[in-house]
């Protein structure tokens, strides 16, 4: 009976065995029960499918999509099949029709099945292709920001519009920060890495501040064949590049400023109207204060002694070709120059050089600046402390800034600007000055042009691949094509909202010893009035006024009313706020005058008419403290 | 003109003092180079600058909260980054650098490159021998003789200054004798720094500055301390008003090379150092060597 028993017993144990080894049926799984399947990325264009799910603690799955395209493309409704593979212990039998989800998508499954068929939604059309560009300059600078920030202004206003037409396909503009850090870094290492970094990603450069940095980086964009547009580096050095060598240069031109040459011309002209009217204030103030006159009768403009002037700049590339040519005529305006002081780009104190030029052997009435950065600040703080009794005037890049007047406490001080408050400059001008201001908390430094030079280049574009037959922005910066955009460039005025924009042509003429000079009809083309001039019997044409040394540079600004001038400001008090308003050009003789007349008075130039006033335009004012100083002879 | 010259040498050279005295301390007592000292000073003005100009506080307020924070910032740098690595003085003067950066980057993040100047402490102008000089000017020239004054009462009159020399001299022995160096050396850096915050303090309304003022101070002030003897504050004092002196008379003779008043200065200091290699009131190589 034991035996039995045992026999009995085992045959239970090999019957469980047996059974324990055998596949589970529908009576021992568990029926799935998760209802989302995970890790199924919707379709989006551009994106790379996904193959699998993600595990859950029931089942796995891999994903197979419908039409199978990687990457997803634009507008295309995508299925996906997913085939999901239950884990030991659980079984899709028993599992209802459309039991399972998918995020995003229509989901359904027959019942007792683990093959699911997902249905998404169209995918969202392409975005549009983009025009990208490079901007380059000393990011935590003024220069630098306002380079960015008018460039992003740019290209905020076009995208939010219609983008640029490339013939007839819409592209957006994409901007680029290239921190060049070329105030500090004069050498040009730094921008060139930075630009090296994203050349082969961009289309355009605009940018650049410190000619010395500029003119080494700007090679890499040259080098890459993409056209440049510089928006700070004055120097016409830069320029004569593209004179001596078109083929390889072509691709550079100068936005803004003007060159040096033209620099210290403006500056001169409104030096020498500004020195008119001190001089005619004191006068003035001498006969208020019954002063005699010696030999009797009243004071004018013409018996005032000499006016004093010293000179205070900075030891820059873009400053030192200015002092001759600024004191030999301001001397020639008979002015007495009593020194020229020098000191470093980043000088933070100028207190011994301002000292130095307050000495009684000294002591002059005004004092020309051509500084930026720090000593423009310095000068701006310290002025009113050792130099009470000069007026200022001249270049001086930080008097352009909005806190210049609330940072230094300086009244009155002058500079070359290219935008004041309210200065109508363009029509386009004061409501662009304003956007600006609202947008930064500051006034535009010159380098915001970039906002200009990315519009004159999106019409560019617009106007060559219309015409050619390219409707994608890679056609029309090709190379094989690239020079109908320069040729498009090279022969368009722009108004913008800092000027007229037009650029010298290569010069004609061949004067020999590195020298060219514009021909006749190429200065007549671009200042029709010199032929008035000529036919008046008050110029002749001679190619030596017309040269590559004197400032006429192929790729460069063209200078002159009509095209930029430039504007020269002044901080006054308006109502209750300091502000940097515009005081030259200006209306100071009769405008019926035949305006060919005014030649030989120098109101009239090679230029064009300077007797003329921008809207906002307001009179300069001489400081109480600078006439009380000088009034008594 | 001598007046202004005269005027002008004291007030430069007096700002060069206050700056050089500090990383003379710190040179000569730990031997330590610390190129992030005019961070430390730039940092100080940029504290003034923020706290006057964007809080709005007073001076004084400004000048408590701003000199005490950076002393601090000295002594955790000393504490955690340089103490573990005095002895390597080519690591001591990489770490320095590096924090000069980082301080510079970081106010460059905070502030961007804007040029700041702060208030003057105390406005208005004064007129001495025919020549300009501002309340201010003044108030860095009186800082500079107290500073020096309280510096030289406490190296030689209290326990603290009999340590700080001691350890000068011979750390080994002076810690045989159961000063604390580790203790002194800190204690000096936080002089050192709070002297750099001095002058930072002071220097705020003068200069215009900006995050990578430190650099051009740095090539001075160390001119200055070698000049005047590495480790000798007098000779730090002294050597300071003579750059101080020639970069005046190149300003003031050479207006138009007014721009490489550096050179000259350091050409001076060249000159010197032909004379005496030791600098003015440095410790003779050779006996040092002995």
């Amino acid at each position: 009976l034991r035996k039995v028993l045992y026999l009995i017993i085992a045959s239970l144990l090999v019957m469980g065995l047996v059974l324990a080894g055998c596949p589970s049926g529908n009576g021992g799984d568990t029926v799935v029960t998760t209802k989302a399947i995970p890790g199924v990325t919707a379709p989006a264009t551009g994106g790379t499918p996904k193959t699998s799910i993600t595990d859950t603690a029931q089942y796995t799955g891999t994903i197979s999509w419908s039409p199978a395209h990687s990457p997803f493309q634009a507008e295309t409704a995508y299925t996906a099949t997913i085939t999901l593979t239950a884990k030991t212990g659980f079984t899709f039998t028993g599992v209802g029709a459309n039991f399972f989800t998918v995020a995003g998508a229509t989901a359904t499954n027959p019942a007792d099945s683990g093959v699911v068929t997902a249905v998404f939604p169209a995918t969202a059309p392409a975005p549009n292709p983009f025009i990208t560009f490079a901007v380059t300059g000393p990011m935590t600078f003024i220069q630098g920001l306002d380079h960015w920030a008018g460039a992003e202004l740019a290209k905020d206003e076009i995208n939010a519009a219609s983008g640029v037409n490339v013939d007839g396909v819409r592209h957006d503009i994409a901007l680029v920060k290239v921190e060049t850090n070329e105030i500090l870094d004069v050498s040009g290492v730094a921008g060139t890495t930075a630009l090296t970094a994203v050349i082969n990603n961009v289309d355009f450069v605009v940018g650049g501040f410190r000619t010395e940095a500029v003119l080494v980086y700007r090679e890499v964009a040259i080098n890459a064949q993409k056209i440049m547009l510089n928006c700070g580096a004055a120097t016409r050095a830069l320029q004569m590049s593209v004179v001596t060598d078109y083929p390889k240069y072509k691709y550079w031109f100068k936005a803004t400023p003007y060159n040096e040459i033209f620099l210290v011309r403006s500056c001169l002209r409104y030096t020498g109207v500004a020195h008119s009217v001190l001089r005619a204030t004191l006068a003035g103030a001498r006969n208020a204060l019954s002063i005699p006159k010696p030999g009797g009768g009243e004071w004018a403009a013409a018996d005032i002694e000499p006016l004093k002037f010293a000179i205070l700049m900075e030891n820059a590339e873009w400053c030192n070709p200015m002092e001759a040519p600024a004191r030999d005529t301001l001397i020639g305006l008979g002015l007495q120059h009593v020194g020229t002081f020098k000191c470093e780009s980043a000088a933070s104190d100028l207190s011994t050089q301002l000292t130095a030029i307050a000495a009684p052997e000294r002591d002059p009435h005004i004092v020309f600046t051509i500084i930026s950065g720090p000593p423009g600040k310095a000068y701006g703080s310290q002025q009113g402390t050792y130099l009470p009794k000069v007026f200022s005037l001249g270049i001086n890049v930080e008097a352009q800034d909005i806190k210049y007047h609330d940072d230094t406490g300086a009244s009155y001080h002058m500079t070359l600007d290219t935008w004041g408050d309210g200065t109508a400059v363009t029509p386009t001008a004061v409501s662009w000055f304003n956007k600006m201001v609202a947008k930064t908390g500051r006034y535009p430094a010159y380098t915001a042009a970039t906002y200009d030079s990315i519009y004159a280049l999106k019409e560019a574009v617009e106007a060559v691949s219309a015409s050619n037959g390219w409707d994608d922005i890679a056609d029309v910066i090709a190379p094989a094509n690239i020079d109908k955009l320069i040729q498009y460039l090279e022969t368009t005025p722009r108004l913008g909202v800092g000027a007229n924009t037009f650029y010298y042509p290569m010069p004609d003429l061949d004067l020999g010893g590195g020298i060219y000079a514009l021909s006749l009809d190429q200065v007549l083309a671009l200042y029709p009035h010199v032929q008035d001039l000529i036919d008046n019997g008050v110029y002749s044409y001679s190619p030596a006024h017309w040269t590559t040394s004197g400032g006429y540079v192929a790729h460069d600004t063209v200078y002159g009313p009509g095209y930029q001038t430039g504007i020269a400001v002044q901080w006054q008090e308006v109502g209750a706020t300091w502000k940097k308003v515009a005081v030259w050009p200006m209306v100071f003789t009769n405008p019926a005058t035949p305006y060919w007349q005014l030649y030989a008075a120098g109101v009239v130039d090679l230029h064009g008419n300077w007797n003329f006033q921008y809207d906002g335009t307001v009179a300069l004012k001489v400081p109480d403290a600078w006439i009380g100083a000088w009034a008594t002879p | 003109m001598i007046g202004p010259i005269i005027v002008q040498t004291l007030t430069r050279g007096g700002i060069y003092a206050l700056l050089a005295s500090g990383m003379s301390l710190i040179f000569g007592v730990a031997h330590i180079v610390n190129l992030a000292h005019t961070a430390f000073f730039m940092v100080a003005a940029y504290g003034m600058w923020y706290f006057m100009r964007e809080q709005g506080w007073g001076p004084l307020e400004s000048a408590a909260v701003t000199v005490p924070i950076v002393t601090l910032l000295g002594i955790l740098v000393y504490r955690f980054l340089i103490d573990r690595v005095r002895q390597h003085a080519q690591v001591v003067l990489l770490i320095t650098v590096a924090l000069a950066m980082l301080l510079q980057e970081a106010l460059l993040l905070a502030f961007q490159s804007h040029y700041r100047t702060a208030p003057p402490l105390i406005p208005g102008i004064q007129t001495i021998f025919g020549t300009v000089i501002t309340n201010q000017q003044l108030l860095i020239l009186g800082a500079v003789a107290v500073v020096m004054v309280l510096m030289w009462l406490s190296l030689a009159k209290t326990k603290l200054g009999i340590s700080i020399r001691a350890t000068a001299q011979d750390a080994e022995i002076a810690n045989l004798m159961g000063i604390s160096i580790p203790r002194t050396l800190m204690i000096t850096m936080a002089i050192g720094t709070g002297l750099a915050a001095v002058a930072g303090v002071l220097m705020a309304p003068v200069w215009v500055f900006h995050p990578h003022i430190w650099m051009s101070p740095l090539t001075m002030v160390l001119a200055i301390v070698i000049l005047g003897g590495l480790g000798s504050i007098k000779g730090s004092v002294i050597g300071a008003f003579i750059m101080g002196l020639v970069e005046t008379l190149v300003i003031f003779l050479l207006p138009e090379q007014g721009y490489m008043r550096m050179a000259f200065a350091l050409l001076a200091m060249l000159v010197i150092l032909a004379v005496r290699p030791e600098g003015l009131f440095g410790t003779v190589f050779e006996e040092e060597k002995l």
